[in-house]
């Protein structure tokens, strides 16, 4: 337990031990990798991931396979309306055990949407894992374009990859030259706005979250805080699928840092949603 | 001597109605008027004016039990109105939609006489079956449909959408399923109707339910408007139909064709295109079961010619002209259901009309209750399955001071 973390039960570092898996995938490819594995173990059916031929304008798409999911690798900076497609997956494509991943925005709706389900009978009931992503904040297409293009400076067409940290937006290109960084403080202001009224960083709402801050290169920190995200984690080590090691729960770039964020991401959004309030203005009405 | 029995409300269907009986002194029922008095909502007034689409998103709520024979009824009806194909695939589908409905609404309405017909002893395991076909039925409608009630998907043109593949198999393996459960559960219940008595041992009347009105039914699975001719179906009101008394609280009209009362629903299918020959109160729960198999098989058929690449919808355009009273027949699980539309140049509603399934059968109830015991005439309704708030269609008003009937009001 931890105010700044939301509710869990543990929390790991953990990376996929498939290499395809991890290669083009973020950082440890947690989601990738449970996804899969959930898909052949047949523990779900299909899952909804953001599918972005165009690296930077992602599109929900229903994933049945490995080949499916594979190809939907790594993070995409910019919005994937994933909730959009929960209804169609277990309609028209007859999915019963959906794998859902989606920012902790999403996390509200959907969670929302399963408790009170209007618009949504039958939908809420089957979900079969729900993995929230940490984030800070997201940009829109446009928004990214014009980073990527206009400050660092690389065309669309060249950029391998985007990466935030270490207080810089990266832009990997393809032909695998060093990276462009462009401050964050720069690219504040092309951040949503519904971003900085979002006082949850680390997807609180999710059966486990992960993400690459608080553990080393080319692994994620992964928060488990449900029953059945417990289990399904557990059942994914026992068969060799992740590699694990404890959570780095002391030093300076370890979970005290993913503390350190959110708690930065409440008190800042916190600071905005009084001044909101004080303005009249709406601010979201969280769970 | 004759006395008046009243049942009010008759139980275990759908819908409030009264059943009226003049009885002789042995209790023989001489005379019987099945009424329903579900209070009016007015959609056929309310829908003039509206775009043509929200016509089947509309109809749709007139029940929650059977949503899905009225949303296609009506879509049937705007295309015939509006001179629209719909696409081959599209059909299909929305068959498909309308025959998972069946798959959950025939077992259902075992459920309600079940304690009619099953021991206490096969209760359970009764139950569970008709429970677990219920639940494969709406899989279908909400798969397909979109939701398993209301179904959105059901549109003029077509359907919405396709399924995937995975979808499909996941159906068809439901729909085997289904038989499996449906054959065991058909021959069951056909086995305790043959019985000739309910649970508690009371005999059954061989006569019960008889009555001389012809049957009416256009297709055995979906609904075909080549099969009768609207021109010879006029509507009446009670009026000229009970005694003056119960005709002022009926909400519905009465239906007829080339003049003669009709009876709708699994029967009249059975009757017309399964070979199947019995008459009564049995004779009708037997069809009912009976067409389960009919249901489920015509099922397997369209998941096997379904093409999922189709093109579920036709775009053209839903504009009308005025005048054309488009027509669209759906059999229902409850029996022939007719929506007619007519649809303006500018896409909007002109006029709309329903004479639904239970319209046909409520003034045929009444006489089907002559001739038995009014201990049985409960029975006879329960035969028929009413679902009576589709059926529901005016307020009567009152002929000699002309005012609406102001109970609804009060």
């Amino acid at each position: 337990m931890s105010k700044s973390l939301g509710n869990y039960m543990e929390i790991i570092t953990a990376r996929a031990t498939d290499a395809d898996v991890r290669s083009r995938s973020q950082d440890g490819g947690i989601v990738s990798a449970a996804f899969i594995y959930g898909i052949e173990n047949g523990i779900l059916d299909g899952s909804i991931v953001a599918s972005a031929p165009d690296k930077h304008n992602p599109s929900p798409v229903v994933a049945i396979t490995k080949e499916d999911i594979l190809k939907a690798r790594g993070t995409k900076y910019s919005i994937s309306p994933n909730v959009a497609l929960l209804k169609s997956a277990v309609r028209e494509h007859g999915l019963e055990k959906v794998g859902f991943v989606g920012t902790p925005c999403q996390l509200v709706a959907l969670r929302k949407a399963i408790k009170y389900p209007l618009g949504f009978r039958h939908v809420g009931d089957k979900v079969g894992l729900i993995i929230g992503i940490f984030c800070m904040e997201n940009f829109n297409y446009q928004s990214m374009k014009i980073l990527i293009e206009e400050y660092a400076n690389v065309s669309m067409d060249d950029v391998l990859k985007t990466d935030i940290g270490k207080g810089k937006l990266w832009v990997y290109k393809k032909d695998g030259s060093e990276p462009i960084t462009v401050p964050l403080k720069e690219t504040h202001i092309f951040e949503q706005k519904s971003c900085h009224v979002c006082t949850d960083y680390t997807s609180e709402l999710a059966d486990f979250s992960t993400g690459s801050v608080g553990s080393p290169d080319g692994w994620s920190t992964v928060i488990i805080r449900t029953k059945r995200g417990k289990e399904f984690i557990d059942k994914m080590i026992a068969d060799g699928k992740l590699e694990t090691q404890p959570a780095d729960l002391e030093g300076k770039g370890g979970i005290p840092l993913l503390e350190k964020l959110s708690n930065g991401k409440k008190e800042k959004s916190l600071d905005t949603i009084r001044i909101r309030e004080e303005n009249g203005l709406p601010v979201p009405k969280l769970l | 001597m004759s006395k008046i029995v009243e049942i009010k409300p008759t139980t275990r269907h759908e819908g409030h109605t009264n059943l009226n009986l003049l009885v002789d002194d042995d209790g023989i029922v001489e005379q019987g008027y099945y009424q329903s008095v579900t209070p009016v909502r007015g959609f056929e007034r309310f829908l003039i004016g509206k775009a043509a689409e929200f016509a089947p998103i509309a109809v749709s709520r007139f029940c929650g039990v059977c949503p899905t024979a009225h949303s296609v009824s009506s879509v049937e009806a705007i295309e015939d109105a509006c001179n629209i194909t719909p696409t081959e695939d599209g059909l299909i589908l929305r068959e498909l939609t309308s025959l998972g409905n069946r798959m959950h609404s025939h077992p259902i309405h075992q459920f309600l006489i079940s304690s009619d017909y099953i021991p206490a002893n096969d209760m359970g395991e009764a139950v569970k079956r008709i429970q677990e076909m219920r639940k494969i039925g709406q899989f279908f409608v909400d798969t397909i449909g979109g939701e398993a009630i209301h179904p959105p998907n059901v549109v003029i043109g077509g359907m919405a959408k396709n399924i995937t593949k995975e979808a499909r198999n996941k159906l068809a393996a439901r729909a085997v399923e289904y038989k499996k459960l449906a054959e065991v559960h058909v021959d069951y219940m056909v086995g305790l109707y043959d019985k000739g008595k309910f649970a508690d041992g009371t005999p059954i009347p061989e006569n019960l339910g008889y009555h001389d009105f012809p049957l009416l039914a256009t297709h055995p699975t979906y609904g075909d408007r080549t099969q009768l001719n609207m021109a010879d179906v006029t509507e009446t009101s009670p009026y000229d139909e009970y005694p003056k008394e119960y005709a002022k609280g009926a909400c519905t009209l009465i239906p007829k064709v080339k003049g003669s009362l009709m009876e709708v629903g699994p029967r009249a299918r059975m009757t017309r295109f399964s070979g199947f020959n019995e008459r009564g109160m049995i004779a009708n729960h037997k069809a009912r079961a009976l067409e389960i198999i009919v249901t489920i098989d015509r099922v397997l058929e369209l998941l096997e010619i379904l093409n999922l690449n189709g093109k579920p919808r036709s775009e053209e355009p839903i504009v009308g002209d005025g005048e054309k009273v488009g027509v669209g027949m759906n059999e229902s699980p409850r029996g022939h259901n007719t929506h007619s539309v007519v649809i303006d140049p500018k896409g909007k509603i002109k006029y709309y009309n329903s004479i639904v399934a239970t319209t046909w059968n409520i003034p045929v109830i009444g006489h089907a209750t002559v001739g038995n015991h009014y201990k049985f005439a409960e029975h006879v309704v329960r035969g028929y399955d009413p679902c009576v708030s589709c059926a529901t269609h005016m307020i009567v008003k009152d002929e000699e001071s002309n005012v609406v009937s102001e109970k609804y009001f009060r």
